[in-house]
């Protein structure tokens, strides 16, 4: 099964970054997460959105941020694991390393165009 | 295609933002980037017209491709120098594969691969750093050898010569045009951020926020940066995103209405860009989340607990002393250990740096560096050694080379004598 690993930081707020031996260790358990296959894939998401808009016929297209609020989502990262547990435990270890807050998994369930072409 | 009147600027909106693509394509259909310019340049002009009878097509990039290479057949058939380039573009083909350069070239992967080339090529290690720079802002930034020069206070002709110089360092020495593989992509990477930081820190070292020079080299240092991390997403071209952005959050904080420096420590903190630090402080998870820690993360890092600290005071030493550590561990420079102990000395206290500083004073690379100077002065000055402060300025003084740094130091001497004299 696969997760949608993500934290969310306010805009604004002023929080250090991990410690250093936090970050060592977190380098550390990236690598190895990368090498066991658990991380499918991990990467920054844009604070700048495109929204493409259908409107009684007519496109329009605009740029964004468009969630409005504090919140800023820096980047994701999807796991898969055999288990909740097992995604558990690795987004516990993780937010060790990071430090207090909060790390969010959301289960991806979907159509993949591999299962289309079956 | 629809008819609609297209507007001058439109052109100039989708050259600006196609040109470094098609650019990139060109130098490969052509391994030549003189003649690669040259037809970019012309099928803009054929672009003009064109499109502004009939529109603009869907695919501009595919139209000016195409265009390119319609023009450029035409000029290589033409010279001299255009009969071995064609030679050589046969040579380059790869066997078996019709000339159908059309179809051929249009597919997305191979665009992205483009820039990745170029950029590869104009930070090749073969050439000099000089090179590198003033190749890249020509090549992948598009300035011209005019807006360079201001950049780097030299002449056109300079840039020129230097340009042209590295041109044919490329054709003499077959440098490829290739994205390097796995084992040397690192070590290539880095070349490529070092150069872009260059850049960087040629802007940063003027303090004037609407000086157009720096602004221009500033927009081309995060053009540059934000382009790599779309192509090569990476710990370490996230790092040096997050840095440059976070050390550019604290411009409009760095000067006096007089034009003077002001240290980080009497910086209004308020004028600082939070949304350019709230970027910064999200790349850097991201770089950590991508694996390796590498020197433009932990600067970065560095630079992001400086920006979340309300004064100096309240800045967390311990985790910019742990940093600093770390990145020692990786790479091992003298201007970094100063900078550690000029962290110690925030942590710990004066006496605990001024210890330090005196064993750095051994290493032949910061014996003339003036900010070991500075330092040795501010810590002696607080522990109230004003005899080796005053010496210790007179030479930072001495060994510094920009006005607004040997001004600033020369204000702190005097402020010192004066205050003891009274």
């Amino acid at each position: 099964m696969q997760f949608f690993v993500y934290f969310t930081m306010t805009e604004g707020k002023r929080m250090n970054p991990p410690t250093p031996e936090g970050m060592a260790e977190m380098g550390r358990f990236m690598e190895e997460s990368f090498e066991s296959g658990i991380i499918v894939s991990t990467g920054k998401l844009s604070q700048e959105v495109i929204q493409v808009e259908l409107a009684e016929g007519e496109f329009s297209i605009s740029d964004g941020p468009f969630i409005e609020g504090k919140e800023l989502i820096p980047g994701f990262t999807v796991i898969e694991t055999q288990s909740e547990e097992e995604a558990i435990a690795w987004g516990k270890r993780l937010r060790k390393c990071m430090g207090d807050g909060v790390l969010r998994l959301s289960q991806l369930s979907g159509t993949s165009s591999k299962d289309m072409k079956a | 295609m629809t008819m609609r009147s297209v507007a001058v600027s439109d052109l100039e909106k989708i050259f600006k933002s196609e040109s470094g693509r098609v650019l990139a394509t060109l130098v490969r259909i052509f391994r030549d980037l003189d003649l690669a310019e040259e037809t970019l340049q012309e099928s803009f002009s054929a672009a003009l017209v064109t499109w502004r009878q009939n529109g603009i097509p869907d695919n501009p990039y595919g139209w000016l491709v195409s265009a390119g290479k319609f023009k450029a057949i035409d000029t290589i058939r033409r010279s001299d120098h255009g009969k071995t380039l064609l030679k050589d573009l046969h040579l380059h083909r790869e066997a078996g594969k019709p000339i159908d350069l059309e179809a051929e070239y249009i597919e997305k992967h191979l665009v992205h691969d483009d820039q990745l080339r170029l950029i590869f090529l104009c930070c090749h290690p073969r050439l000099s750093m000089e090179a590198r720079i003033s190749l890249s802002l020509r090549e992948l930034c598009g300035l011209s050898t005019k807006e360079i020069a201001r950049g780097f206070l030299t002449t056109p002709e300079n840039i020129k010569k230097r340009i042209s110089r590295a041109k044919n360092l490329i054709k003499d020495e077959k440098i490829p045009y290739e994205i390097p593989d796995k084992d040397h992509l690192d070590e290539r990477v880095n070349t490529v951020l070092q150069v872009i930081y260059l850049i960087y820190n040629e802007a940063y070292s003027v303090l004037h926020s609407k000086d157009q020079n720096r602004q221009a080299l500033v927009y081309q240092a995060l053009y540059l940066s934000r382009k790599l991390v779309e192509l090569l997403p990476s710990s370490e071209t996230y790092g040096l995103l997050a840095l440059v952005l976070i050390q550019e959050s604290r411009q409009a904080a760095r000067m006096t209405n007089q034009g003077d420096i002001i240290p980080l420590e009497y910086q209004d903190r308020s004028l600082w860009d939070q949304k350019m630090i709230d970027e910064g402080r999200g790349l850097i998870h991201q770089a950590v989340m991508s694996g390796r820690l590498g020197i433009y993360s932990l600067q970065a890092a560095i630079a992001s607990v400086h920006a979340v600290a309300d004064s100096t005071q309240s800045t967390r030493w311990d985790l910019i002393v742990g940093y600093y550590d770390l990145l020692l561990s990786i790479h091992n420079s003298p201007v970094i250990e100063l900078n550690r102990a000029i962290a110690i000395g925030m942590k710990d206290g004066p006496g605990t740096a001024l210890k330090i500083l005196m064993n750095l004073r051994n290493d032949p690379k910061l014996s003339s560096y003036h900010i070991l100077y500075s330092t040795e002065a501010e810590f002696a000055k607080q522990l109230g050694l004003h005899d080796q402060a005053s010496k210790a300025y007179q030479r930072a003084i001495k060994l510094a080379s920009n006005a607004a740094d040997i001004k600033y130091l020369q204000q702190q001497l005097d402020a010192m004598q004066g205050f003891l004299h009274n």
